[in-house]
Formats: structure tokens, C-alpha cells, sequence
């Protein structure tokens, strides 16, 4: 997997996760999967993609 | 007997040199297009959620599109300063119109030491939390720990931001975390013993008292688990070689390393796998150095003020942030990093800080406090030495020729105690007899650094203030 693929995927990931967590109504899901936004900006991020400063505000 | 499959990392990721060799080792050109982008970002995040910098920015009518290069951040962003922060949480607490996320997202608070006078007041958000940690990883990878080590933090916790960061760092390593906070000195070795930790967290000072005390208690550091120690909040073994080598030979330790950091900024400089300065995660902070005289940018390998911008705190955003800290950057690196290397840590501070027992102090706060005391004449000196592996204070002043001379003792104990409430840091005060310290006719000597020319930073070896 090239490192494009690979932030890609990540993007997707950050995707689903969202949609997970839309309106979930459960607050340890929710919260929980706040978490694992941030992770996934967070590693793209640190891939050098050119994210927004917050995944709140992407 | 555990049967739970046991993978932390792939083979592959075991070997690398680096915690993340993408941004580590990423190319200049990269590196710089991407705090383009993000220096933009955060202007935009800046004026859109803080009260000061859009009153900032209005007031000089620099509009966020305004910032599209590297230079116009440093040409166009104002410089600040603790100070401004401090005066204006002090109108409106705690963090007034410096706040940029709303209250309910700050999810730790922590303050500076406050020894310039007041503290300042720093929020972090849960994900400020989450990044404030990384480059701790950078610093414990580059000094050969891993995510099997575990880590003993002798570190009494409170609301100094320090060590905080280390364990946010620790979390996200995938390392053991045992906390020695509430123990006195004898019972972290004695707990160093029992839960047989491979890395020390702590001070470097304190890391030399704990050997010292170790050796009053007849026992041999050299025979306990710790392989490693790594550092924070006083110069440490990266900016004082003759400091590493002390705590690696009382503790048999194969490598001490360092982070440097600012509190309000971020744990954001992780010291390099050769121990011969630290880099600036450019992930997590854009730093540049200036000539503190002229704010002039100076040339890759002369010695200036850095000046940072974070993009990790989102609670409270800081631009063009002054450090104080003096340092000679360089932009290659033996080690292969390609981030920014301050060469040597921070070699001195433009406003001549010293760091006693992990607490920052400056002159002038002592002086302050003198000033304010009753019976106290405007002739005194401060004396710095190094006694026991770490930095002491006193304070030597003439109490004023009204005071008789067995109210002296009793007058030095009241100033101890008023410097300790203030200042939050233990200094000795010794009167001395009315006309007996040297007068001078144009600016007074003050201060008298008598440390051993290896326990100082760089640039105090030289002739102190």
C-alpha cells in the first residue's frame, strides 16, 4: 500500500466513523467514537496531509 | 500463565530509527509547505475564536487571508508575550479573551509556576491532551525506549503542566505507567525497588538526589531496573553533557534523554538519538529564531530567540510566541531528523531564568519580593550554587540598620517564607551585617552564579548579569 493508499483508506475510515457516530444517541458510543475521529485526523495529520487544524471543523 | 497474543507492533515498525520517520525525516520543502497551510489555518481559527487576537489583528487591520507564506506569519502575525496573556486572564479568570474553545470543551487545566509573579492559566481541550503527548514518543524512541519499558514517574502531580505531558505520552506509547507522586525521596527508590521500572521520568536535578539519597540508604542505583532516563523542566542531559553523564553512571543507565518544552506551548522539542541538542516537532509547533535586540530572523548556526507558534493548543492558541530561551538552530542533523534542531537545547535565556528543583525563578521576581519586605535594605545579592547535585538559591541582604541585630535571624526566616509562598520555591536567605556587601556606582551586581561551569546552560557560563 502507497502512502497515498494509505491516507486514503484513512480518510474513509474518518468517514465512517462520523457517520457512525451521527446521531448515535448513545453517549459511551459517541464518545468513543469522538475519540477515534480524533485519532484518525490526528494520523493524518501526521502523514502530512494538509487536514483542517480540528476534525471539527474539516 | 497468559496465553494473550502479544503484537504491539509489526516487525517492521520495531526497526524503525524513528517514531514516525514519515514526518522525521520528511523534506524541508514538505515540511514547510504544510505550516503554510496550517500557519493559515490557524490565523483563520485564531481571529474566528479568541476575543485577543481578533482585537489584535483588527487593531494593526490584518485580515486572516492576509497570511499566504511563511513570511507574512512572521512578518505580520504580532509577537507575544507571556506577559500580554497574564494581564489579561488577570481582568477577566481564568483564561479571558484568550480562550478559543468554549468552557465545556476544556477538559484539563494546568498553570505555569508563576515566578515571574502571576500564573498563567493554561486550558487544553481532550484532543490538546491527545498531541501534547506525541513528541515525548519521538524523544523516547530516539534514546532507544520502547513501548515494552515501563516508566516510573518521580513526579508529585499537581497543576504544572510538565510531567503531565509525559504521561499523555506514555498513554499513547503503549507503555507501563506507574506514578510515584506523594512519595518522599527514600520511598521512590524504595518503590523503584519493588515495581522494577526501566525508566526514570523526572527532573535531571532530581534524579541526581535520588542517587544521592539512594547512596545515604546504602543503596546502588546501578543495581535497579531503570535502563533509561529521560528529563524535563530544567536543562538536562542533551544541554549539559557533564549532567548526563553524572545520572547515567549513579543510575547504570545505557541513555538519559531529554524533552523540552513550554507549558502554555507544548512538550514539543524531543532531544535526538546522538543527545547532542534537541528537534522541533514541526508537526506539532512552527518555530523560528530572532536577534532579541533587533527582532531581525538570524542566519541558521548563530545563537538568538526562538519564537513558536503552536498547533496543538486549540484552548488557547499562541503566535509568534516569545520563549525567552536562547538557541542555535540548525537545519541538518547526523541523526537524520530533518525537523529543526536547536543544537545544545537552550543555551541561556534572554531574561536570565534560572531553574531550581524543576521551578523556574528569575532575579527580578526575588527582587520583587525583597522590595516588599519590611526591614529589608535595597542591598542584597543572590547567590547561585550547586550543592548535592542540584541548584541552590540564597539570598544574602543587609536588613536595615533599625533592626537589632537578634530580630536578623527571625527577619531571614519571614523572608524564606514569604519567597515560598510567592514564588513557590525554597531559597535560603542569610543577613549579613549593614555596609558590609559591595556598593557599586553604576548598575549593581545582583546576581553570582558559582555553579561548576559544566551544570550551566551554555551561555550563563558566561559572566552572569
Amino acid at each position: 500500500m502507497t502512502e497515498q493508499q494509505r491516507s486514503e483508506r484513512i480518510r474513509q475510515a474518518l468517514d465512517l466513523v462520523r457517520e457512525a457516530k451521527s446521531e448515535c444517541g448513545v453517549p459511551m458510543i459517541e464518545s468513543a467514537l469522538g475519540e477515534a475521529e480524533r485519532n484518525l485526523h490526528w494520523v493524518l495529520w501526521n502523514l502530512g496531509e494538509p487536514v483542517e487544524l480540528l476534525p471539527e471543523l474539516e | 500463565m497468559s496465553k494473550m497474543p502479544v503484537q504491539r507492533l509489526s516487525a517492521r515498525a520495531a526497526e524503525s530509527r524513528f517514531w514516525n520517520e514519515v514526518t522525521e525525516t520528511m523534506p524541508r520543502e514538505k515540511i514547510d509547505a504544510l505550516h503554510v497551510h496550517r500557519l493559515s489555518r490557524l490565523v483563520h481559527y485564531a481571529y474566528d475564536n479568541s476575543r485577543f487576537y481578533r482585537q489584535r489583528f483588527d487593531e494593526i487591520g490584518l485580515k486572516p487571508g492576509d497570511i499566504r507564506s511563511i513570511e507574512d506569519f512572521k512578518s505580520k502575525v504580532p509577537i507575544t508575550d507571556k506577559q500580554d496573556f497574564i494581564h489579561l486572564q488577570a481582568e477577566d479568570p481564568p483564561y479571558g479573551v484568550t480562550r478559543a474553545a468554549p468552557l465545556d470543551m476544556i477538559a484539563q487545566h494546568a498553570e505555569t509556576s508563576g515566578t515571574t509573579g502571576v500564573p498563567l492559566a493554561i486550558p487544553y481541550t481532550m484532543y490538546d491532551t491527545m498531541r501534547y503527548g506525541e513528541s515525548w514518543c519521538s524523544a523516547f524512541w530516539a534514546t532507544g525506549i520502547r513501548p515494552s519499558d515501563s516508566f516510573y514517574f518521580a513526579f508529585g502531580w499537581g497543576n504544572f503542566a510538565g510531567f503531565w505531558s509525559a504521561y499523555w505520552g506514555v498513554r499513547r506509547f503503549g507503555g507501563r505507567m506507574i506514578s510515584g507522586g506523594g512519595l518522599n525521596t527514600e520511598g521512590h527508590i524504595k518503590a523503584i525497588q519493588r515495581l522494577k521500572p526501566t525508566v526514570l521520568i523526572s527532573t535531571p536535578t532530581f534524579a541526581l538526589r535520588l542517587a544521592a539519597v539512594a547512596e545515604e540508604m546504602g543503596v546502588d542505583l546501578r543495581d535497579t531496573s531503570i535502563r533509561y532516563t529521560m528529563h524535563a523542566g530544567e536543562p538536562g542531559p542533551t544541554a549539559l553533557p557533564a549532567m548526563k553523564e553524572a545520572i547515567c553512571d549513579a543510575w547504570g543507565a545505557e541513555n538519559a534523554g531529554e524533552l523540552l518544552g513550554i507549558a502554555e506551548i507544548d512538550a514539543f522539542a524531543p532531544s535526538n538519538s546522538i543527545g547532542d541538542g534537541v528537534h522541533v516537532d514541526e508537526m506539532c509547533v512552527f518555530s523560528w529564531v530572532v536577534d532579541p535586540d533587533t527582532g531581525k530572523e538570524i542566519a541558521e548556526g548563530e545563537v538568538g530567540e526562538h519564537i513558536v507558534t503552536s498547533y496543538t493548543n486549540s484552548a488557547q492558541p499562541l503566535l509568534n510566541y516569545r520563549t525567552h530561551d536562547l538557541v542555535r538552530p540548525r537545519l541538518s542533523c547526523p541523526s537524520g531528523r530533518t525537523w529543526l534542531k536547536f543544537e545544545g537545547a537552550v543555551l541561556g535565556r534572554t531574561d536570565f531564568m534560572i531553574t531550581l528543583r524543576g521551578t523556574n525563578v528569575y532575579p527580578t521576581a526575588v527582587e520583587n519580593v525583597l522590595g516588599q519586605t519590611a526591614g529589608i535594605s535595597s542591598n542584597y545579592e543572590l547567590h547561585l550554587e550547586r550543592k548535592d547535585g542540584a541548584d541552590e538559591m540564597t539570598v544574602k541582604f543587609e536588613p536595615e540598620k533599625s533592626v537589632p541585630e537578634n530580630e536578623w535571624e527571625g527577619l531571614a526566616r519571614m523572608l524564606e517564607q514569604k519567597i515560598r509562598e510567592s514564588l513557590m520555591v525554597r531559597i535560603a536567605a542569610a543577613p549579613v551585617a549593614p555596609e558590609s556587601l559591595p556598593r557599586y556606582d553604576l548598575k549593581s551586581k545582583r546576581v553570582f552564579d558559582n555553579r561548576p561551569r559544566d551544570f550551566r546552560r551554555a551561555l550563563d557560563r558566561k559572566e552572569t548579569p
